[in-house]
């Protein structure tokens, strides 16, 4: 039943995007590229600062079930940052020539990219399943906050070729309204498909 | 006569501990500087006469002093882990003097090794510093930062496999921020147009304070089982 | 202080093996209680684990003043140890470490006090840094430092283990003194001269 009226509304959300959204002023056609990379990569910084949760509860608790939804957040979260990477640099490349210019949202998404691979080297070079629950949540814990520094400060604090973020610095909403309510509809449908697989074994310990 | 001895000086304890073993032995000193003196050599001799851009200076100089704090700064627990004398520790120590201690030795450690590539740096590449103390500021405030995750960093990966690797691998995105600024920083210092850039060393500074906070939190669940 | 020590349904599984399961019971304070078993069969494990260095698998260990529970934390400061794993500074004197360890604990001990505990263990004199030491010296080093500690709990882990003649007789009045003062001892070995000076033991088997 939810994985049927996930589809539905996956399928709705592409058809949207393709027949509902205007070509926009400069980027044309191309700016649905960025109904794709924009979602998946605020959805791989919300996997990530809920497996940090997650963490947060396992050293409240030493549940290893904490532990295991925790490190399957942060796996998610690395594909579809993955997924963001990718599509911002193939945006890059078609609206700016080059598919990696070290731009400072690239930075940040390069360097969530490096602390998820950190994380799984930590994981996987632990043989003792307690320890390896314990240490992954210091990890997670320590480097979420390190993220805000990275996500929010250095790309407002460097030149950017990116567009100005979507809420900038004066607070204003800078999108075509139709544009706007798309974009919000691919974010849930997003997010929606990042908890339906999260909690597709929900209660099962991973090893 | 029997006193209790306070928090403060069992850090102090600790870090003198540290200076004393390290003057036993010279472990982490020889390492940490036969290892920038080899990188500044070899970046010297690569460019021969050529004038580098302020920016590319700065960037040199926090590249050698970051892969420097890589060899160096795991020590204050690999050794202890390789020697067996974390187990005393861990049986008759409380937590929070340990990790200011050692975090209080390598910070001393790094600005040491700032003060020894420095002049060298200077001289060997012909940079110009227009801002001195502003420079030494710069270097205090990154050392820091770069001094506290490495400590609990190094507090971590005693319990893993590919000890050395994982270190870099896993301070490396905590400390870019840091390096980042620094670096920005450190390129204003060798321009003599007038400083103006008090955003960054407020930012680091800001960093410096939560990643203290937080790693002093988060060394607890390390120390104790 | 008198603490008692209860242990409830305790497993401990390793990635390779499985050590025990469901254990309870308790080990009261002012006891001498002995730890045996055969080699592997996790008597040091359930040492540490009673000790809190350690946690369990399964199961909880509850610490008992006569007024209240204990944290862990409250249990740790008056937890004293003696174990095979331990070991001090290489580079530094036997007086160095003994005064570092008991300073780490909260002890300051001054120089008059650090040399009396190194002549009652008979390490006194010119022996230089811990490099140069025997393994029975060693053992004499953890004995001094558990006896500067001064904790109402002792954890110890083949205390006898390589000791001389004169290092057993040394550690037989430690534990008789220790036991005249209603310390609660816990002892893990497979020494039978050790066993013997055991008000009550724990077989694992």
């Amino acid at each position: 039943m939810i994985n049927l009226s996930l589809t539905v509304f996956t399928a709705a959300t592409i058809w949207g995007v393709f027949y509902f959204v205007p070509p926009a002023e400069g980027l044309g056609g191309l700016v649905r590229i960025a109904f794709f990379h924009i979602p998946v990569a605020w959805v791989s910084v919300l996997a990530f600062f809920l497996s940090a949760w997650w963490a947060f509860r396992y050293l409240q608790t030493s549940r290893l079930s904490y532990d295991s939804i925790s490190s399957r957040s942060a796996a998610m979260g690395f594909v579809f940052c993955l997924c963001a990477t990718i599509s911002g640099a193939v945006f890059a490349k078609l609206t700016w020539g080059a598919y990696w210019n070290w731009d400072p949202r690239q930075i940040t998404i390069f360097i969530l990219l490096f602390i998820y691979g950190a994380y799984f080297a930590l994981r996987s070079s632990i043989v003792d399943r307690a320890v390896k629950a314990k240490l992954s949540a210091i990890y997670s814990l320590f480097s979420c906050v390190a993220v805000p520094f990275l996500v929010f400060v250095i790309p407002r604090y460097y030149f950017s070729l990116h567009p100005e973020p979507l809420l900038n610095k004066n607070g204003s909403i800078q999108m075509d309204s139709v544009m706007l309510l798309v974009l919000l509809i691919c974010l849930c449908n997003i997010t929606c498909i990042f908890f339906r697989v999260l909690y597709r074994r929900k209660n099962v310990i991973d090893e | 006569m029997q006193t209790m001895s306070s928090s403060f000086h069992r850090t102090m304890l600790v870090v003198q501990k540290e200076i004393k073993t390290e003057c036993r032995s010279y472990y982490a000193m020889s390492a940490l500087f036969m290892f920038s003196l080899t990188t500044l050599t070899a970046i010297s001799m690569s460019i021969g006469n050529l004038q580098l851009t302020p920016q590319l200076l700065a960037v040199l100089l926090w590249i050698i002093l970051f892969f420097s704090a890589m060899t160096g700064l795991s020590r204050v627990f690999l050794q202890e882990q390789v020697s067996g004398t974390i187990q005393t520790l861990r049986a008759y120590s409380d937590a929070q003097p340990i990790l200011f201690g050692k975090f209080i030795y390598n910070f001393l450690l790094l600005n040491i090794l700032t003060l020894f590539l420095l002049p060298l740096f200077v001289i060997v590449l012909n940079v110009d510093i227009y801002h001195p103390l502003l420079l030494l500021l710069i270097f205090f405030m990154g050392n820091a930062g770069i001094a506290m995750i490495t400590t609990l960093i190094a507090s971590m990966i005693i319990y893993t496999q590919m000890q050395n690797a994982l270190f870099t691998v896993l301070s490396f995105p905590l400390i870019l921020p840091i390096f980042l600024f620094c670096i920005q920083l450190t390129e204003a210092v060798f321009v003599p147009d007038t400083f103006m850039l008090q955003q960054p060393l407020v930012f680091i500074f800001i960093y410096d304070l939560v990643m203290i906070g937080i790693a002093s939190i988060l060394f607890d669940y390390i120390w104790y089982d | 202080m008198n603490i008692d020590i209860a242990f409830t349904n305790i497993h401990k599984t390793f990635p390779s093996l499985s050590l025990y399961q469901g254990l309870t019971g308790k080990i009261p304070a002012g006891v001498c209680t002995c730890i045996v078993g055969e080699n592997g069969s996790g008597k040091s494990t359930f040492l540490k684990i009673l000790a809190g260095i350690i946690k369990p698998s399964a199961g909880f260990i509850t610490y008992m003043d006569a007024k209240r529970k204990l944290t862990m934390e409250d249990f740790r400061h008056h937890a004293g140890f003696l174990t095979p794993d331990m070991q001090f500074y290489d580079t530094m004197t036997a007086k160095e470490n003994l005064y570092f360890f008991t300073a780490m604990s909260g002890i300051e001990l001054s120089d008059s006090e650090l040399l009396e505990l190194l002549v009652h263990v008979q390490l006194a004199g010119d022996v230089g840094a811990v490099k140069n030491f025997s393994t029975g010296m060693k053992q004499r080093l953890k004995i001094a430092l558990l006896l500067a500690s001064k904790k109402e709990v002792w954890f110890l882990d083949e205390p006898s283990s390589n000791l001389d003649k004169a290092g057993r007789t040394l550690i037989k009045k430690m534990l008789f003194n220790a036991r005249s003062q209603n310390r609660t001892i816990l002892l893990a070995t497979n020494d039978l001269v050790e066993v013997g000076y055991a008000d009550d033991v724990i077989q694992l088997s």
